[in-house]
């Protein structure tokens, strides 16, 4: 018998804005006009991103030494989050209060200009500082931010980070180590991702077209997103968290989605619910080749009896908002408690955005159309997957209480 | 108190004050520039009192000969030294399922700095260095390498990295009804020059693998609430250096 494990807050920040009403009505109305054109890739040459626009502000003086355009996303996220995180503070005791976070770059971008700087003038500049780039910095930012001295460390596999870090949190609640965690994950677009994954030809100019036969790669997207688990009953609980390994390629799918459906029917497990029970999948989605075939063979693999009657509708929620890599779990994992909170049973759907042009080699998913809903009553579920570098693989579901 | 003695009394206190699950350390396997063989650590272990930094200090790099040779190519010291600490340490059959952790405070910090100074003279990345400057590197490759598709994790906490680990493998332990062991792999390589200024600990190259099961002692939480014994050294390693003393047994390492 699980124990419960309530989401009871989410905060978000990413190119579609910062506030969760105006991120909710564009992407349920299928507004997707926010990714923009950068000027990221080698040579100043652009990129068609996810960048977010809304002004950051410096992070607190006192913690000059981490500041970065990551930092700055989570600062601005702690902003957010900061009325739940006063309500933590006067409900548990301080070192109760956990942080668990994924991300993939930290502040790289701090320590690219710093090598731009050092490159020109043999030093580098003075706000530099290698604590910026640490992966630990990002835990370690919002321990110092909050003062709360639970567990708190950085997890950082590649594009299923803020996806694995809920397991984590929910087994520092389960086995009552922690009353409350924050979790989720942050990233910032920088040159280093940018031009890696063009270097991997797997960025494409117009936005990203998952699951179509004409799909041409990925965006990338900044951002992140804040939540927080207490062992709570009601609402939306995160249910199970399952992974599994490629063991395959480092930075290429198992063409057969091993790990993918390893890591579902782990999560369907460790969740204790049926596969019928799966009303909505939010797909990893990217929009490369590679990750189109191995999931839609996964995902018809895994939920192969639904598929004979009704196709579950599912989605790529990056072509609004890019691939957020190290914070694109937690993202995702948002839009999918965005839904299952959204008022009465009739849950509007995350639409797919796509041409609509079926690819005739893979096996057919169901992709959700603008304006779709979806009966969502006490105990059904949603799913929501993330693949990464290294052949990691996790799949997360929420479930609607009783 | 040195300054490392401070930084470790942070996990220190978490640890124990959380009331995190002990462990049992069951096998272990580490390597510095220095000590290389198992002989070697066997000494190390006879000794009362920790060595100097001199084990840091050498030319030496890890065997990776268990590495298909079209794999060898583009891994750094780092995934070198977790590679090879993490298949020491487990049995042939373990290694097909063992499910693993890594923690490194610094990761893969000189692919890193290679793709740093390309973008800096606006020169192509790599993309075999794009895809080794992840901080699961290590733990990718371990289950390609060792063809094991167990759940594998990495981790950074900064100067709480191994402690971090340490806590997520008894997380997982703790969770898993069938208690099956877990794989802890703590590394870091000496982080580039342009790094260390900014960094207090001397950059040093090592790694560890530690086998860990359930408790049946509290020697995890004794070594964190014992702040009398002195810690100048990286913490995975006076972490193991302090576990054998309160063992006080044998050691298959």
């Amino acid at each position: 018998m699980l124990s419960p494990c309530k989401i009871s807050a989410l905060e978000m920040i990413n190119c579609l804005g910062s506030s969760r009403a105006v991120i909710e009505s564009k992407l349920f109305s299928g507004q997707a006009n926010d990714l923009s054109v950068q000027r990221i890739l080698r040579g100043q040459n652009e990129a068609l991103v996810g960048a977010v626009t809304v002004k950051l502000s410096q992070v607190p003086a006192e913690f000059a030494l981490f500041n970065s355009r990551l930092t700055q996303l989570l600062f601005a996220l702690i902003q957010q989050l900061q009325p739940e995180i006063e309500r933590l503070r006067a409900t548990y005791a301080q070192d109760r209060i956990g942080i668990v976070l994924g991300s993939s770059t930290s502040g790289i971008g701090a320590a690219e200009e710093g090598y731009i700087v050092r490159h020109n003038t043999g030093s580098f500049p003075p706000e530099y500082h290698y604590h910026q780039q640490e992966l630990g910095t990002v835990s370690g930012f919002l321990r110092c931010i909050t003062g709360f001295n639970g567990p708190a460390y950085t997890v950082s596999t590649a594009c299923s980070s803020s996806a694995k870090v809920l397991g984590s949190a929910r087994m520092l609640l389960d086995l009552g180590i922690c009353d409350a965690v924050i979790t989720g994950g942050v990233d910032s677009l920088c040159r280093l991702t940018a031009q890696g994954f063009n270097a991997l030809e797997l960025l494409t100019v117009s936005r990203s077209n998952p699951l179509s036969a004409n799909r041409k790669g990925l965006n990338l997207g900044e951002g992140g997103a804040l939540l927080i688990l207490e062992r709570l009953a009601g609402g939306v609980q995160l249910l199970g968290i399952g992974e599994g390994s490629d063991a395959y390629h480092i930075s290429a799918p198992h063409p057969e989605g091993r790990g993918a459906i390893t890591a579902m029917r782990s999560a369907l497990d460790r969740s204790e619910v049926a596969t019928n029970s799966v009303k909505y999948i939010n797909l990893h989605g990217t929009g490369t080749v590679m990750n189109d075939a191995m999931e839609s063979v996964a995902v018809s693999s895994v939920f192969a009896s639904e598929l004979t009657s009704t196709l579950i509708p599912c989605s790529s929620t990056k072509p609004f908002v890019g691939h957020l890599l190290g914070a694109a779990g937690a993202t995702e994992i948002g839009f999918c408690y965005a839904m299952l909170m959204q008022p009465g049973r009739d849950k509007p759907l995350l639409p797919h955005l796509w041409d609509g042009v079926f690819d005739p080699l893979l096996p057919r998913l169901n992709p959700a159309n603008v304006g779709d809903t979806v009966r969502i009553e006490a105990g059904d579920t949603v799913l929501s997957s993330s693949f990464a570098f290294g052949g990691s693989n996790c799949a997360v579901i929420l479930g609607l209480a009783g | 108190m040195s300054e490392i003695d401070t930084q470790i009394a942070k996990p220190k206190a978490r640890l124990t004050q959380s009331a995190v699950p002990a462990l049992e350390l069951l096998r272990w396997f580490a390597w510095t520039p220095r000590f290389t063989t198992a002989l070697e650590w066997r000494e190390w272990i006879s000794n009362k009192e920790l060595p100097d930094e001199s084990i840091f200090v050498g030319e030496a790099t890890p065997a990776i000969d268990f590495i298909p040779i079209a794999m060898r190519k583009k891994l750094s010291q780092l995934t070198k030294v977790s590679l090879h600490v993490a298949h020491h340490c487990l049995t042939a059959e373990e290694r097909l399922s063992m499910a693993t952790i890594f923690a490194s405070r610094h990761g893969e910090s000189a692919i890193t700095a290679e793709l740093l100074d390309s973008i800096a003279k606006d020169e192509p990345l790599s993309p075999m260095g794009f895809s080794r400057s992840v901080h699961n590197t290590a733990s990718g490759l371990f289950g390609i390498i060792e063809r094991n598709q167990a759940p594998t994790t990495a981790l950074a906490a900064g100067d709480e990295s191994f402690a971090a680990g340490l806590i997520e493998t008894a997380l997982q332990i703790a969770s898993d009804s069938s208690a099956t062991p877990r794989l802890l792999v703590y590394a870091d390589e000496r982080i580039p020059v342009s790094f260390q200024s900014y960094v207090k600990e001397p950059p040093v190259l090592y790694g560890a693998a530690f086998l860990f099961g359930p408790s049946t002692n509290n020697h995890t939480s004794k070594i964190f609430a014992d702040a009398s014994v002195p810690v100048a050294f990286p913490h995975a390693l006076s972490f193991l250096f302090k576990y054998l003393r309160l063992q006080n047994g044998s050691f298959n390492c």
